[in-house]
């Protein structure tokens, strides 16, 4: 069987004692080594069953179950199940605590009391990791939202995380931006199959990329599965706010009038397949 | 309104070891009720441009014409009454959220033209109003705004800069953050406002945006503005050159011709508009 990373089990929050339900009931599984996607529009609640994963909020109903590499969040496990996982936020300011790029990866180096003379020869790998060794002395002000998610990232790096959250740690970015830092991701997975990945996120273009995908709406798991799945279910995808990538909607817009194509979403193999249509008489 | 830019440059730190060109002798016209969108990478100037629009920064050089106050470079020709300037020119800042303070979500809309001069009341009504328009109902009024969702709290940021009916809107990268639906909706909501005669100036790296809903881009590198043409035009050229990333409609379409299927680039603004020029091309083939 599978090793999990992640199981979830009938787990319910709200931040208020009988308040609104902010999470109802969800039940999912993540693999080890999976690079798994949640969709949902703003307020779906996404953001707070990424704090819960990472054991930020720790007051879960009773009868919730929550289990990360096989460890509750109990007295005993806590302190161990947060050496194992590292998470990105949103915002490159909020998260962004030293005075130059070099004390801000540190920083989490040494928290976990890394020993100091090990600290600069992690900090400098890590740095070039994500391609910021040249401004290992740089202040953030001098830095633009990307390359601080970048450093951000770095940081979460230094400490080896079995589990990575990337809390839509690319929505405040603009495409360059957004561009390195998912290609980043996607290269450091490819160095360490063994790494699992839940990104937060409503670009669906980025969850196209990813081996599975969580679908969340109004606190619920509305759809699971492959993208090409999830993306097929059009109409709960709507009533959601989300849309479909665009490979996937031109095909429909194409089909729509009179255009049958299958429903890839790729944009190569659409224009791979339009071409052939093309060709056949 | 209008707003005329004449040879306007401006050098932050001036006179310092560290001072820095950020525009240069920039001469624009940005047209009344039309929608300008203003793109470039981080650091051209796009920030600097705008914030001369209400007289947050006065230029080194040159002069800005806003309806009919003259933001100029000297000091003697320089319009003082900043007071209706600002009034006329409402900015929503990027993240325009993180602005909300207020403890009810009318109180907060009701700063903005509580500032302006208006009475309590007035402001209230013109609050409401606002809030009316970006489509939150009487239940969100008394309630805080900090308990609302991410795309709310855009609306109530929103609706704060709409209360003082502004007649031009300088929009900072209006859509990002939010999920598709809501971004949909926050656009809608400016083409609306834009029936009124409101000029709109759009400062965005999100080019389906441009594509979607600018009657024309202003493309600026190092300080200084590379082209003035229609999204249509711009899209059509090979875009490297300028760094900015092509709308995934002009993607497709340019893979599309480089494969030999003969499509017109002329008039495509969003997915059906594509899938209907490509039926037209597919059929023309057939044929």
């Amino acid at each position: 069987m599978d090793e999990l990373a992640v199981e979830v089990e009938h787990l319910s929050f709200s931040y208020k004692e009988n308040g609104p339900k902010v999470l109802d009931d969800i039940s999912f599984s993540i693999k080890k080594g999976d690079y798994v996607a949640l969709i949902g529009h703003n307020g779906s609640g996404k953001s707070t069953l990424a704090r819960i994963l990472a054991g930020l909020y720790t007051e879960i109903e009773p009868n919730s179950l929550l289990r990360i590499f096989n460890m509750s969040y109990d007295v005993e496990n806590s302190s161990k199940i947060r050496g194992l996982i590292g998470i990105v936020f949103q915002n490159p300011d909020n998260q962004f605590v030293g005075s130059s790029v070099r004390d801000d990866i540190a920083f989490g180096l040494e928290n976990r009391a890394i020993d100091p003379s090990k600290m600069d020869e992690i900090i400098e790998k890590s740095a070039k990791e994500v391609g910021m060794e040249e401004y290992l002395d740089q202040a953030p002000e001098n830095l633009s939202g990307g390359q601080k998610q970048r450093v951000a990232l770095a940081g979460v790096l230094a400490l080896s995380p079995s589990l990575l959250l990337l809390d839509e740690a690319t929505s405040m970015l603009d495409p360059k931006g957004k561009r390195e830092i998912l290609s980043l991701v996607k290269e450091r997975k490819k160095e360490n199959p063994d790494l699992t990945i839940l990104s937060i996120t409503h670009d669906v273009e980025e969850a196209a990329m990813a081996d599975y995908v969580l679908v969340l709406s109004k606190g619920k798991i509305i759809l699971e599965g492959t993208g090409e799945e999830v993306f097929s279910h059009e109409k709960e995808l709507e009533e959601a706010n989300l849309d479909a990538p665009f490979a996937y909607e031109l095909g429909k817009a194409l089909k729509a009038r009179g255009i049958s194509l299958s429903s890839s979403l790729e944009e190569d193999t659409l224009l791979e397949e339009l071409c052939q249509y093309s060709s056949k008489k | 309104m209008p707003i005329q830019f004449e040879k306007v440059s401006y050098t932050y730190e001036k006179k310092s070891p560290f001072a820095h060109d950020a525009l240069k002798g920039v001469d624009l016209l940005l047209e009344e009720g039309k929608t300008s969108a203003i793109v470039g990478k981080t650091g051209s100037g796009k920030s600097t441009l705008i914030q001369q629009m209400n007289a947050l920064l006065n230029p080194t050089e040159g002069k800005v014409i806003i309806g009919d106050f003259i933001n100029s470079a000297n000091k003697k020709e320089r319009s003082k009454d900043l007071f209706s300037l600002r009034k006329k020119v409402g900015m929503v800042f990027q993240f325009p959220e993180y602005q909300l303070f207020e403890d009810t979500v009318e109180k907060d809309v009701a700063f903005g033209p509580r500032n302006f001069g208006m009475k309590k009341e007035e402001a209230l009504q013109a609050a409401h109003e606002a809030l009316r328009r970006v489509g939150l109902d009487e239940s969100f009024d008394k309630r805080s705004p900090f308990q609302l969702s991410g795309g709310e709290k855009r609306k109530v940021a929103i609706a704060g800069i709409l209360a003082t009916k502004p007649s031009i809107l300088v929009l900072d990268e209006p859509t990002s953050g939010l999920d598709p639906a809501s971004a949909e909706e926050t656009m809608a909501l400016f083409e609306e406002i834009k029936k009124d005669g409101t000029t709109l100036i759009l400062v965005t790296h999100d080019m389906d945006l441009v594509l979607k809903h600018a009657d024309q881009v202003v493309v600026m590198e190092e300080g200084e503005i590379k082209k003035v043409c229609t999204p249509e035009e711009l899209f059509s050229l090979s875009l490297e050159e300028y760094s900015l990333d092509t709308p995934k409609v002009y993607r497709f379409a340019k893979k599309a011709i480089e494969k030999g299927i003969p499509l017109s680039l002329e008039g495509l603004h969003d997915v059906s508009s594509l899938a209907e020029a490509l039926c037209k091309a597919l059929r023309k083939e057939k044929k």
